[in-house]
Protein backbone atom coordinates (compact mmCIF):
# COMPACT_ATOMS: atom_id res chain seq x y z
CA UNK A 1 0.00 0.00 0.00
CA UNK A 2 1.03 3.67 -0.90
CA UNK A 3 2.30 6.26 2.13
CA UNK A 4 -1.32 8.17 1.02
CA UNK A 5 -3.22 5.01 1.57
CA UNK A 6 -1.79 4.16 4.59
CA UNK A 7 -2.80 7.82 5.77
CA UNK A 8 -6.31 6.76 7.32
CA UNK A 9 -5.12 4.07 9.35
CA UNK A 10 -1.95 6.14 10.61
CA UNK A 11 -4.65 8.57 12.20
CA UNK A 12 -6.68 5.31 13.15
CA UNK A 13 -3.85 3.80 14.71
CA UNK A 14 -2.46 7.08 16.47
CA UNK A 15 -5.95 7.39 18.17
CA UNK A 16 -6.04 3.33 19.43
CA UNK A 17 -2.78 4.33 20.87
CA UNK A 18 -3.79 7.53 22.39
CA UNK A 19 -6.71 5.67 24.24
CA UNK A 20 -9.51 7.53 22.03
CA UNK A 21 -10.73 4.69 19.66
CA UNK A 22 -13.11 4.95 17.52
CA UNK A 23 -16.47 3.37 18.37
CA UNK A 24 -16.82 1.76 14.99
CA UNK A 25 -13.07 -0.02 15.90
CA UNK A 26 -14.59 -1.47 18.75
CA UNK A 27 -17.88 -3.27 17.48
CA UNK A 28 -17.33 -7.26 17.68
CA UNK A 29 -18.86 -9.72 15.44
CA UNK A 30 -19.66 -12.64 17.03
CA UNK A 31 -19.79 -16.14 14.84
CA UNK A 32 -20.56 -19.66 15.88
CA UNK A 33 -18.00 -22.22 15.20
CA UNK A 34 -19.52 -25.47 15.43
CA UNK A 35 -18.09 -28.09 17.84
CA UNK A 36 -20.38 -31.13 16.52
CA UNK A 37 -23.40 -30.97 15.07
CA UNK A 38 -25.48 -29.86 18.66
CA UNK A 39 -23.10 -27.56 20.34
CA UNK A 40 -21.75 -23.93 19.01
CA UNK A 41 -18.64 -21.96 20.17
CA UNK A 42 -19.01 -18.49 20.07
CA UNK A 43 -16.19 -16.65 18.37
CA UNK A 44 -15.56 -13.14 18.93
CA UNK A 45 -14.12 -11.25 15.74
CA UNK A 46 -12.45 -7.75 16.08
CA UNK A 47 -11.30 -5.39 14.01
CA UNK A 48 -8.27 -5.82 11.92
CA UNK A 49 -6.42 -2.44 12.74
CA UNK A 50 -7.72 -2.89 16.70
CA UNK A 51 -6.09 -6.33 17.05
CA UNK A 52 -2.32 -4.89 15.06
CA UNK A 53 -2.46 -2.14 17.46
CA UNK A 54 -3.61 -4.34 20.40
CA UNK A 55 -0.96 -6.57 19.55
CA UNK A 56 1.94 -4.09 19.49
CA UNK A 57 0.34 -2.80 22.95
CA UNK A 58 0.25 -6.19 24.70
CA UNK A 59 4.02 -6.58 23.53
CA UNK A 60 5.10 -3.41 25.34
CA UNK A 61 3.14 -3.97 28.61
CA UNK A 62 4.39 -7.50 29.24
CA UNK A 63 7.85 -6.57 28.40
CA UNK A 64 7.66 -3.90 31.09
CA UNK A 65 5.75 -6.37 33.81
CA UNK A 66 8.33 -8.72 32.97
CA UNK A 67 11.38 -6.14 33.31
CA UNK A 68 10.05 -5.09 36.73
CA UNK A 69 9.09 -8.30 38.08
CA UNK A 70 5.28 -7.30 38.31
CA UNK A 71 3.97 -10.18 36.72
CA UNK A 72 3.89 -13.42 39.06
CA UNK A 73 7.13 -15.64 38.82
CA UNK A 74 4.46 -18.69 37.96
CA UNK A 75 2.67 -17.60 35.34
CA UNK A 76 2.87 -18.98 32.12
CA UNK A 77 0.56 -17.98 29.76
CA UNK A 78 0.43 -15.18 27.08
CA UNK A 79 3.81 -13.82 28.08
CA UNK A 80 6.85 -13.62 26.36
CA UNK A 81 8.79 -17.23 26.92
CA UNK A 82 6.08 -18.82 28.49
CA UNK A 83 4.39 -21.84 27.56
CA UNK A 84 1.37 -24.27 28.67
CA UNK A 85 4.37 -27.09 28.85
CA UNK A 86 6.46 -26.05 32.06
CA UNK A 87 3.46 -26.25 34.32
CA UNK A 88 2.21 -29.83 33.01
CA UNK A 89 5.90 -31.13 33.20
CA UNK A 90 5.51 -28.81 36.98
CA UNK A 91 2.51 -30.94 37.72
CA UNK A 92 3.90 -34.31 35.99
CA UNK A 93 7.10 -33.94 38.52
CA UNK A 94 5.23 -33.25 41.81
CA UNK A 95 2.86 -36.25 41.19
CA UNK A 96 5.66 -38.55 40.23
CA UNK A 97 7.74 -37.45 43.02
CA UNK A 98 4.69 -37.73 45.94
CA UNK A 99 4.19 -41.07 44.18
CA UNK A 100 7.71 -42.57 44.31
CA UNK A 101 8.49 -41.10 47.64
CA UNK A 102 5.16 -42.02 49.36
CA UNK A 103 4.15 -38.75 50.06
CA UNK A 104 1.02 -36.49 51.12
CA UNK A 105 0.39 -34.20 48.35
CA UNK A 106 -3.12 -32.38 47.51
CA UNK A 107 -3.83 -30.43 44.04
CA UNK A 108 -6.40 -28.02 43.84
CA UNK A 109 -7.36 -26.80 39.74
CA UNK A 110 -10.15 -23.88 40.21
CA UNK A 111 -12.05 -23.08 37.05
CA UNK A 112 -12.77 -19.11 36.63
CA UNK A 113 -16.04 -18.27 34.86
CA UNK A 114 -16.15 -16.03 31.87
CA UNK A 115 -13.13 -14.74 33.55
CA UNK A 116 -12.45 -11.95 30.71
CA UNK A 117 -16.35 -10.31 30.91
CA UNK A 118 -15.86 -10.39 34.57
CA UNK A 119 -12.33 -8.24 35.50
CA UNK B 1 -7.35 -1.53 41.39
CA UNK B 2 -4.32 -3.46 39.70
CA UNK B 3 -3.10 0.26 38.66
CA UNK B 4 -3.23 1.33 41.91
CA UNK B 5 -1.25 -1.20 43.61
CA UNK B 6 1.42 -1.19 41.25
CA UNK B 7 1.36 3.10 41.08
CA UNK B 8 0.34 3.19 37.61
CA UNK B 9 -0.10 7.23 36.91
CA UNK B 10 -4.07 8.20 36.87
CA UNK B 11 -3.66 9.30 33.17
CA UNK B 12 -1.87 6.13 31.94
CA UNK B 13 -4.46 4.09 34.21
CA UNK B 14 -7.31 6.18 32.21
CA UNK B 15 -6.24 5.51 28.77
CA UNK B 16 -6.07 1.64 29.84
CA UNK B 17 -9.89 1.95 30.66
CA UNK B 18 -10.69 3.34 27.40
CA UNK B 19 -8.61 1.12 25.56
CA UNK B 20 -10.60 -1.95 27.28
CA UNK B 21 -13.82 -0.35 27.79
CA UNK B 22 -16.63 0.89 25.35
CA UNK B 23 -16.88 -2.91 23.62
CA UNK B 24 -19.85 -3.87 21.90
CA UNK B 25 -21.09 -6.66 20.44
CA UNK B 26 -22.80 -7.93 17.40
CA UNK B 27 -24.25 -11.63 17.14
CA UNK B 28 -24.32 -13.43 13.80
CA UNK B 29 -25.83 -16.59 13.54
CA UNK B 30 -26.86 -19.02 11.13
CA UNK B 31 -29.63 -17.39 9.68
CA UNK B 32 -27.96 -14.13 9.32
CA UNK B 33 -25.31 -11.02 9.83
CA UNK B 34 -26.45 -9.29 13.07
CA UNK B 35 -27.85 -5.54 12.45
CA UNK B 36 -25.94 -2.73 13.69
CA UNK B 37 -28.70 -0.72 15.44
CA UNK B 38 -29.12 -4.64 17.52
CA UNK B 39 -25.06 -4.26 19.07
CA UNK B 40 -25.04 -4.78 22.71
CA UNK B 41 -22.18 -2.07 25.02
CA UNK B 42 -20.93 -3.91 27.46
CA UNK B 43 -20.72 -2.63 30.77
CA UNK B 44 -17.42 -4.11 31.64
CA UNK B 45 -14.81 -6.90 31.15
CA UNK B 46 -11.97 -7.27 28.19
CA UNK B 47 -12.57 -7.57 24.74
CA UNK B 48 -13.00 -11.22 23.97
CA UNK B 49 -10.44 -12.08 21.21
CA UNK B 50 -8.39 -8.85 21.73
CA UNK B 51 -4.30 -10.09 21.99
CA UNK B 52 -3.83 -7.57 24.89
CA UNK B 53 -7.09 -9.53 27.17
CA UNK B 54 -4.98 -12.67 28.76
CA UNK B 55 -2.08 -10.21 29.54
CA UNK B 56 -4.61 -7.40 31.16
CA UNK B 57 -6.30 -10.29 32.99
CA UNK B 58 -3.17 -11.68 34.85
CA UNK B 59 -2.13 -7.79 35.55
CA UNK B 60 -5.65 -7.16 37.04
CA UNK B 61 -4.99 -10.25 39.24
CA UNK B 62 -1.35 -10.57 39.70
CA UNK B 63 -2.05 -9.20 43.64
CA UNK B 64 -4.35 -12.00 44.46
CA UNK B 65 -2.02 -14.90 43.26
CA UNK B 66 0.44 -12.59 44.95
CA UNK B 67 -0.98 -12.58 48.24
CA UNK B 68 -2.52 -16.85 47.64
CA UNK B 69 1.24 -18.05 46.46
CA UNK B 70 3.04 -15.83 49.60
CA UNK B 71 0.55 -18.62 51.79
CA UNK B 72 0.86 -21.80 49.88
CA UNK B 73 4.00 -23.93 51.51
CA UNK B 74 4.02 -26.16 48.32
CA UNK B 75 5.59 -29.21 47.26
CA UNK B 76 9.36 -29.50 47.41
CA UNK B 77 11.38 -31.54 45.35
CA UNK B 78 15.24 -31.72 44.83
CA UNK B 79 16.74 -30.11 42.02
CA UNK B 80 17.80 -33.34 39.07
CA UNK B 81 18.76 -31.18 36.16
CA UNK B 82 21.15 -28.79 37.77
CA UNK B 83 24.79 -28.96 39.10
CA UNK B 84 24.31 -28.82 42.94
CA UNK B 85 26.40 -25.64 44.13
CA UNK B 86 29.61 -25.98 46.66
CA UNK B 87 28.02 -29.96 47.03
CA UNK B 88 24.77 -29.41 48.57
CA UNK B 89 21.88 -30.64 46.71
CA UNK B 90 19.35 -27.68 45.79
CA UNK B 91 15.94 -27.98 45.99
CA UNK B 92 13.01 -26.38 44.02
CA UNK B 93 9.24 -25.62 45.29
CA UNK B 94 6.25 -25.93 42.92
CA UNK B 95 3.31 -23.91 44.10
CA UNK B 96 1.02 -21.63 42.72
CA UNK B 97 0.70 -22.36 38.64
CA UNK B 98 -1.38 -20.24 36.48
CA UNK B 99 -2.02 -20.05 32.68
CA UNK B 100 -4.06 -17.26 31.84
CA UNK B 101 -7.45 -18.03 33.54
CA UNK B 102 -6.67 -21.22 34.76
CA UNK B 103 -5.13 -21.96 38.33
CA UNK B 104 -3.18 -25.13 39.41
CA UNK B 105 -2.17 -25.16 43.70
CA UNK B 106 0.30 -28.07 44.83
CA UNK B 107 1.27 -28.84 48.43
CA UNK B 108 2.99 -31.84 50.07
CA UNK B 109 5.03 -33.69 52.09
CA UNK B 110 6.01 -36.74 53.85
CA UNK B 111 3.54 -37.31 56.37
CA UNK B 112 2.50 -40.26 58.39
CA UNK B 113 -0.54 -39.85 60.70
CA UNK B 114 -3.94 -38.41 59.69
CA UNK B 115 -3.59 -35.26 61.24
CA UNK B 116 -0.45 -34.69 59.32
CA UNK B 117 -2.15 -35.27 56.14
CA UNK B 118 -5.30 -33.13 57.15
CA UNK B 119 -3.01 -30.49 58.02
CA UNK B 120 -1.79 -30.16 54.59
CA UNK B 121 -5.16 -30.37 52.99
CA UNK B 122 -6.55 -26.97 55.32
CA UNK B 123 -2.84 -25.12 54.30
CA UNK B 124 -4.20 -25.86 50.84
CA UNK B 125 -7.51 -25.04 51.28
CA UNK B 126 -6.83 -22.36 52.85
CA UNK B 127 -4.77 -20.78 50.16
CA UNK B 128 -7.50 -22.22 47.64
CA UNK B 129 -10.19 -20.09 49.13
CA UNK B 130 -7.60 -17.12 49.70
CA UNK B 131 -7.27 -17.27 45.95
CA UNK B 132 -10.62 -17.38 45.13
CA UNK B 133 -11.81 -14.71 47.52
CA UNK B 134 -9.20 -12.48 46.39
CA UNK B 135 -10.23 -12.83 42.67
CA UNK B 136 -13.48 -12.23 43.90
CA UNK B 137 -12.66 -8.64 44.67
CA UNK B 138 -11.57 -8.08 40.74
CA UNK B 139 -14.75 -9.31 40.08
CA UNK B 140 -12.96 -12.84 38.91
CA UNK B 141 -16.46 -15.60 39.29
CA UNK B 142 -15.46 -19.34 40.12
CA UNK B 143 -16.95 -22.36 39.01
CA UNK B 144 -17.33 -24.62 42.17
CA UNK B 145 -18.83 -27.83 40.29
CA UNK B 146 -15.31 -27.35 37.68
CA UNK B 147 -12.94 -26.62 40.70
CA UNK B 148 -11.08 -29.96 41.46
CA UNK B 149 -9.08 -31.71 44.38
CA UNK B 150 -6.91 -34.20 43.83
CA UNK B 151 -4.86 -36.22 46.08
CA UNK B 152 -2.16 -38.36 46.24
CA UNK B 153 -2.58 -42.00 46.69
CA UNK B 154 -0.48 -41.75 50.43
CA UNK B 155 -2.85 -38.99 51.44
CA UNK B 156 -5.83 -41.00 49.95
CA UNK B 157 -4.67 -43.60 52.15
CA UNK B 158 -5.23 -41.48 55.50
CA UNK B 159 -8.13 -39.59 54.40
CA UNK B 160 -10.80 -40.99 52.84
CA UNK B 161 -12.79 -38.39 51.60
CA UNK B 162 -11.34 -34.86 51.55
CA UNK B 163 -13.37 -31.98 50.37
CA UNK B 164 -12.38 -28.60 49.01
CA UNK B 165 -14.51 -25.48 50.38
CA UNK B 166 -14.44 -22.51 48.56
CA UNK B 167 -15.77 -18.86 48.92
CA UNK B 168 -16.24 -17.20 46.23
CA UNK B 169 -18.63 -15.46 43.49
CA UNK B 170 -20.78 -18.04 41.67
CA UNK B 171 -22.27 -17.61 37.72
CA UNK B 172 -25.02 -14.90 39.17
CA UNK B 173 -21.90 -13.19 40.40
CA UNK B 174 -23.44 -14.39 44.65
CA UNK B 175 -20.56 -14.81 47.18
CA UNK B 176 -20.99 -18.47 48.31
CA UNK B 177 -19.21 -20.75 50.13
CA UNK B 178 -19.47 -24.21 48.51
CA UNK B 179 -17.47 -27.34 48.41
CA UNK B 180 -15.17 -28.07 45.22
CA UNK B 181 -15.54 -31.41 43.15
CA UNK B 182 -12.75 -34.06 44.74
CA UNK B 183 -11.74 -36.82 42.31
CA UNK B 184 -9.90 -39.66 43.45
CA UNK B 185 -6.74 -41.82 41.11
CA UNK B 186 -8.08 -44.73 39.83
CA UNK B 187 -5.73 -46.86 42.50
CA UNK B 188 -7.84 -48.47 44.84
CA UNK B 189 -5.47 -48.08 48.12
CA UNK B 190 -8.32 -47.83 50.51
CA UNK B 191 -9.81 -51.25 50.06
CA UNK B 192 -12.82 -49.45 48.80
CA UNK B 193 -14.71 -49.84 45.31
CA UNK B 194 -13.53 -47.40 43.25
CA UNK B 195 -15.85 -45.11 41.28
CA UNK B 196 -15.08 -44.49 38.03
CA UNK B 197 -17.63 -41.26 38.03
CA UNK B 198 -15.30 -39.35 40.18
CA UNK B 199 -11.92 -40.90 38.63
CA UNK B 200 -9.18 -38.19 38.00
CA UNK B 201 -8.99 -39.47 34.76
CA UNK B 202 -12.19 -38.99 33.66
CA UNK B 203 -11.98 -35.45 34.32
CA UNK B 204 -7.95 -34.68 33.55
CA UNK B 205 -7.13 -37.79 31.12
CA UNK B 206 -5.13 -40.47 31.78
CA UNK B 207 -1.73 -38.69 32.74
CA UNK B 208 -2.99 -36.67 35.80
CA UNK B 209 -4.18 -39.89 37.07
CA UNK B 210 -2.26 -39.51 40.85
CA UNK B 211 -2.21 -43.69 41.35
CA UNK B 212 -1.03 -44.48 37.68
CA UNK B 213 0.71 -46.59 36.77
CA UNK B 214 1.01 -48.51 39.51
CA UNK B 215 -2.37 -49.39 40.45
CA UNK B 216 -4.68 -47.84 37.72
CA UNK B 217 -5.39 -49.58 34.31
CA UNK B 218 -5.95 -45.70 32.69
CA UNK B 219 -2.16 -45.16 31.52
CA UNK B 220 -2.18 -48.56 30.37
CA UNK B 221 -5.40 -47.85 27.97
CA UNK B 222 -3.92 -44.61 27.14
CA UNK B 223 -1.00 -46.61 25.81
CA UNK B 224 -2.88 -48.97 24.17
CA UNK B 225 -4.35 -46.05 22.61
CA UNK B 226 -1.39 -43.58 21.59
CA UNK B 227 -0.03 -47.31 19.77
CA UNK B 228 -2.81 -47.74 17.93
CA UNK B 229 -2.20 -44.02 16.51
CA UNK B 230 1.22 -44.75 15.93
CA UNK B 231 0.39 -47.96 13.77
CA UNK B 232 -2.06 -46.45 11.88
CA UNK B 233 -0.11 -43.69 10.84
CA UNK B 234 3.18 -46.07 10.22
CA UNK B 235 0.34 -48.09 7.65
CA UNK B 236 -1.21 -45.38 6.16
CA UNK B 237 2.34 -44.04 5.40
CA UNK B 238 3.24 -46.74 3.78
CA UNK B 239 0.04 -47.50 2.09
CA UNK B 240 -0.16 -44.43 0.30
CA UNK B 241 3.65 -43.09 0.47
CA UNK B 242 3.31 -39.60 0.60
CA UNK B 243 5.85 -37.74 -1.89
CA UNK B 244 4.87 -34.32 -0.31
CA UNK B 245 7.29 -33.21 2.35
CA UNK B 246 4.66 -30.84 3.66
CA UNK B 247 2.06 -33.92 3.96
CA UNK B 248 4.60 -36.04 5.70
CA UNK B 249 4.89 -33.04 8.18
CA UNK B 250 1.77 -32.26 8.76
CA UNK B 251 0.70 -35.72 9.58
CA UNK B 252 3.59 -35.95 11.87
CA UNK B 253 2.51 -32.97 13.61
CA UNK B 254 -1.00 -34.10 14.18
CA UNK B 255 0.23 -37.24 14.84
CA UNK B 256 2.97 -35.49 18.18
CA UNK B 257 0.33 -33.57 19.45
CA UNK B 258 -1.69 -36.64 20.49
CA UNK B 259 1.19 -37.99 21.91
CA UNK B 260 2.84 -34.73 23.47
CA UNK B 261 1.47 -34.69 26.93
CA UNK B 262 2.30 -38.63 27.29
CA UNK B 263 5.96 -37.59 26.60
CA UNK B 264 5.83 -34.79 29.14
CA UNK B 265 4.89 -36.78 31.71
CA UNK B 266 6.68 -40.23 30.87
CA UNK B 267 9.86 -39.96 29.23
CA UNK B 268 9.54 -42.40 25.72
CA UNK B 269 11.79 -45.33 26.19
CA UNK B 270 13.76 -47.20 23.22
CA UNK B 271 10.54 -48.83 21.96
CA UNK B 272 8.51 -46.31 21.79
CA UNK B 273 10.86 -43.93 20.25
Amino acid sequence: MSDQQLLPILTITNLIFAGESPEIIKLEDIVPLMKDLKLARPVTCLDAIFKIVDRADRTKLTLVCQEYGLLPAKSFGFIPGGSCEWPIECVASVQQHARQEDNAAFMFLLDATSAYDTV
Amino acid sequence: MACKSFGVQTDIESMFLAHVGGHSRVVNTVYGLGEEDTRVTLDGGLAQGANSSPALFIFATTPAYRYADENLPGYYMLCAHSQPPRGDLRSYCVGLLNYADDDAGLNGRAATTQEEVRRILNETNFVAEALTMSLAVVGVCTNHAKSLLLYSPSAQKLILFPALWLTTLNAEEVLMREKGLTVTSTTDTSGMTHNPESSSAQYLGAWFDWGAPKGGDAWAKQTTKIWAVTTRYGDDVSRILPSFRLTCMTASSIMYQQMKTMFTIVPPDHSTL
